[in-house]
């Protein structure tokens, strides 16, 4: 099919909004959880004694009550877009407030946060009001916009791909760099004497299941085991991290676990011919 | 206001929204696939280029050397909330340890290769 065929196929179409809402409740409930670790960041930050490392030259910097205010905004924002309520404006709202903090300075940017704000921002577009308050009152639901929900699946491969390839290098292979990113209690399970090829056979593991991760998803033979692959990788990276990222994993985890039923069947393409085949009573 | 509508191919301006979602999603794959791309020559970890825990770059340490000649080590923690490999840390927190501590003369920046850059306090 010509990449303009597929391309006007894709934007014309829809998706069952049942799926993207639930979602899009879990994807509130990691901004709503990482609102809080982006609160202790900008405290830090804020002590007098903190250096400033701006990411962007010149990125106004907001009062300190300010920037709690927006922390708060960002949680109740979150609370909003997980429960559906007016969720094109709190999606918007968050995906602003969030980004702000990402652009504020270099030690307030992370690689999960800048995920949250795209994800948080295409589910925005993508609309529908699958699980949502917003069905709730206006008793239609509206079938979610296809391409957004393309675009998140492409956004895991993607992320799953990049991190994989950027492994590839002797430092992370030998085992040395995840090493030191895991639980010290986890190294005590293991005699020390294996060590350090346990440390290595982890490192090249994670790069297999993240390369499986990247492509699996999208074939439905390989759907499942990858799925409870990707379940196991993520849960594990979260008993076994230190604890100084154990929140922002525990994050990352529930991010892109909430986007795995994008890739199953009941979130297929169906084609759509404007609103009226996009609005469904709330009932189906 | 009806800011966020629905996509309708039977509304005059569809066609004109129907090419904008195209040139979004064109657009945001090209930056989301370039972008990690290019991030891919430069030293790990790089940003908004998906390298978690690609690699640790091995955080600087610092002294600082006041007027009169006396000197101590600064842990980072003192002045840096959460560590990250991804920070300019060697060329952000030395004009900012000569503005803390009054009387500081220079910056030794230790870097874990075994290199050493001084920052001259103004």
């Amino acid at each position: 099919m010509p990449l303009r065929t597929a391309l006007d196929r894709l934007v014309n179409n829809t998706v069952d909004a049942r799926t993207v809402g639930v979602v899009r409740s879990l994807v509130g409930l990691a901004a709503f959880v990482r609102a809080f670790e982006a609160g202790r960041l900008l405290q830090q930050w804020l002590l007098p004694t903190s250096m400033r490392a701006p990411l962007v030259d010149g990125f106004p910097a907001a009062r300190p009550e300010i920037l709690f205010l927006l922390v708060g905004v960002w949680g109740a924002a979150a609370a909003a877009f997980a429960a559906g309520w007016k969720t094109r404006w709190t999606g918007s709202v968050l995906t602003l407030v969030m980004s702000y903090t990402l652009l504020l300075d270099q030690q307030t940017y992370s690689n999960h946060l800048y995920l949250l704000i795209l994800v948080t921002g295409l589910l925005t577009l993508a609309g529908g009001g699958g699980l949502s308050i917003d069905t709730r009152l206006s008793g239609h639901r509206e079938a979610a916009l296809a391409w957004p929900v393309f675009l998140l699946k492409s956004q895991v491969s993607i992320v799953y791909f990049f991190a994989a390839i950027t492994k590839m290098n002797a430092g992370y292979i030998s085992g040395e760099t995840l090493g030191l990113q895991l639980h010290p209690g986890f190294w005590m399970l293991i005699p020390e004497e294996f060590a350090a090829r346990a440390a290595m056979g982890l490192a090249v593991a994670s790069i297999v299941i993240e390369l499986a991760l990247a492509f699996g998803l999208w074939w439905k033979r390989m759907r499942l085991p990858v799925i409870g692959t990707g379940l196991l990788f993520h849960f594990g990276l979260v008993a076994c991290v230190i604890p100084s990222v154990s929140l922002q994993i525990f994050v990352f985890t529930l991010l892109m676990l909430a986007l795995y039923p994008l890739f199953f069947d009941g979130a297929q393409i169906r084609p759509a011919g404007g609103i009226a085949s996009r609005s469904a009573p709330a009932s189906r | 206001m009806e800011l966020f509508s629905v996509a309708n191919p039977s509304h005059p301006h569809s066609t004109l929204r129907h090419r904008a979602a195209m040139a979004f999603v064109v657009a945001f794959l090209a930056v989301q696939i370039g972008v990690p791309l290019w991030k891919l020559i430069e030293p790990r970890p790089a940003r908004f280029g998906w390298q978690m825990f690609s690699g640790l770059r091995g955080l600087p340490e610092f002294r600082v050397v006041l007027r009169h000649g006396q000197s101590f080590d600064v842990p980072l923690g003192w002045h840096v909330g959460a560590g990250r490999s991804d920070v300019d840390y060697a060329g952000f927190l030395p004009p900012h340890l000569c503005r803390s501590y009054a009387g500081a003369a220079e910056i030794r920046v230790h870097f874990r290769s075994g290199t050493e850059q001084v920052y001259r306090c103004p």
